[in-house]
């Protein structure tokens, strides 16, 4: 079925419509919530969660691409289950999420204001767009999708050395970047 | 988690961005490669015709799709959004004078120069003595300051302070190059079905592309039911004021019930039907801010068994007045959770 279709049941409130999103985007939203919950019963719940929220606001909201819309509501719901598990103690605490890469690029307390993270998407969408699509592409799968190094070798065929290489030179691309834009010190 | 914030600024980057970092992969990349030398090597060897065929393919690849209208629209939307919209709007704190200390939240402001403000009988006064009005604890009216003294108020902006979007919507929804004339849309989206929408029109000079007015209506819904594409906010000009004759005249409305759906004429003296609204149940009817007196009537929610009884609009003042006269059955919840009845 395609998107078009599920977007239309979900607003005549057809329950098939989440059958069908299971059967399209599952293994999707797997992927991007076991890569930051590493537990299957987490999985399991965020994605049900997920499921949720979609039906909860389609309508009245009907998204271009359905498929990147459930993506963001999948990571939203798996990062916040993170941060309360992390809060419970039932994750230790540590440098284990892919984004803590980037170290104090900002430090929490700082962009507390809503609007100036919007834009700081923005900025980052921009410099995003403006790289080669393969440093591109290796970035959001690490920093979006939190893909291991090992699945981005895998994915681009690349080796270890130069995944880490190509991070590395990338997140610093984009420190300076903001730094010329005026959003960091 | 060190970077929680960032962790909620990569969440909203560009869905385009996502979604072809999950379609392509490097051997869609390699395939592509090989695709293009291939065909270059044709290029060599045969004919010139294959040049032709490779450079479609380049402008195709470059996505250059957009005509130059729609080109010269998306530069002069974005210059608006960001400069009008975003660029100018500053945040400043204020501090709670019930507890004296914390944040009670961030607000956001047109001109650059703020730096206190003060709370008075839940208005909060700056220093220019311009009020910005609580309507609850995240959103906060703010009054847009015309330059242009034959319209000395456009319109009311509603901020409300953003929360973090899961997706947004902007479309044009109304557009004469021409005449220098824009009507946007802007929606953003949550994960419940709340979503937020600003209607922003404003008029341009033709010549050098700058706004000359701009005026922005905000519509909040927390409820199932939506409406979109409607203002009752109106922004009339004298010279159209006079044109239409609205400026003599006093009209009054009348709301017929129709299941759940709630239709508001809006009748001339002479008994036509000047505009016509039509409200779904659920969805709230907004309020009016009165620059005069900066009074201000809430948002309601309209229920099938709303019956508006009397509204009038005059203009004898560039700004149009609307005035509400509710009178409802049955209590109905307002936003800030307490019960109108």
């Amino acid at each position: 079925m395609s998107d078009k279709e599920i977007i239309e049941l979900l607003f005549n409130r057809d329950e098939r419509a989440i059958g069908e999103i299971q059967l399209s985007y599952y293994n999707y939203c797997h992927n991007i919530s076991y890569n930051i919950l590493h537990d299957e019963e987490d999985v399991k719940e965020c994605i049900n969660e997920s499921l949720n929220a979609i039906w909860n606001c389609i309508p009245p909201h009907r998204p271009d691409n359905l498929k990147t819309f459930i993506g963001k509501i999948v990571r939203k719901i798996s990062i916040s289950a993170f941060r309360k598990n992390t809060a419970a103690k039932r994750i230790p605490s540590g440098n284990i999420s892919p984004i803590d890469e980037f170290e104090d690029l900002i430090s929490d307390g700082e962009l507390n204001d809503k609007l100036e993270q919007a834009e700081l998407s923005r900025a980052i969408s921009k410099f995003l767009s403006a790289l080669p699509k393969t440093e591109r592409n290796v970035m959001i799968r690490r920093y979006w999708y939190n893909d291991s190094i090992k699945d981005i070798c895998d994915r681009f065929s690349f080796g270890e050395s130069k995944v880490k290489v190509m991070l590395n030179r990338t997140r610093d691309k984009l420190r300076k970047f903001l730094k010329k834009e005026g959003y960091l010190m | 988690m060190k970077n929680d914030i960032l962790q909620d600024v990569f969440n909203n980057i560009d869905d385009k961005l996502i979604f072809d970092a999950d379609r392509e992969n490097h051997y869609n990349t390699i395939h592509f490669t090989k695709w293009i030398a291939i065909i270059v090597a044709i290029n060599v060897l045969f004919s010139a015709s294959v040049i032709t065929i490779f450079a479609v393919l380049g402008i195709n690849d470059v996505q250059t799709s957009l005509s130059d209208e729609e080109i010269l629209l998306n530069k002069i939307m974005e210059a608006n959004i960001r400069s009008n919209i975003f660029k100018k709007v500053t945040s400043f704190t204020v501090v709670d004078d019930r507890t004296e200390r914390g944040e009670i939240g961030t607000y956001l402001y047109y001109e650059q120069d703020v730096t206190y403000s003060e709370k008075e009988n839940s208005t909060f006064v700056t220093s220019d003595n311009i009020s910005l009005l609580e309507l609850d604890s995240d959103l906060y009216m703010l009054p847009i300051s015309n330059n242009n003294t034959n319209n000395r108020l456009d319109s009311s902006l509603f901020f409300q302070e953003f929360k973090t979007y899961i997706d947004y919507k902007f479309e044009i929804s109304k557009f004469d190059f021409n005449n220098g004339s824009v009507e946007i849309i802007l929606i953003f989206y949550y994960d419940t079905p709340r979503q937020y929408q600003l209607n922003i029109s404003f008029t341009y000079d033709v010549e050098s592309l700058l706004i000359k007015n701009y005026c922005v209506t905000e519509i909040l819904n927390d409820c199932t039911w939506i409406i979109t594409n409607y203002s009752l906010f109106y922004n009339i000009e004298p010279k159209e004021s006079a044109q239409e004759g609205i400026s003599t005249i006093r009209n009054y409305v009348k709301a017929y019930e129709n299941g759940d759906v709630c239709t508001i004429n809006y009748i001339k003296t002479n008994g036509d039907i000047f505009h016509k609204h039509t409200y779904v149940k659920g969805a709230k009817i907004p309020g009016y801010y009165q620059p005069s007196s900066h009074s201000y009537w809430p948002e309601f929610v309209a229920t099938d068994n709303c019956n508006i009884e009397a509204i009038y609009i005059e203009s004898n003042i560039p700004t149009v007045h609307v005035i509400f006269s509710l009178e409802l059955e049955d209590s109905v919840m307002l936003p800030n959770g307490e019960k109108l009845r």
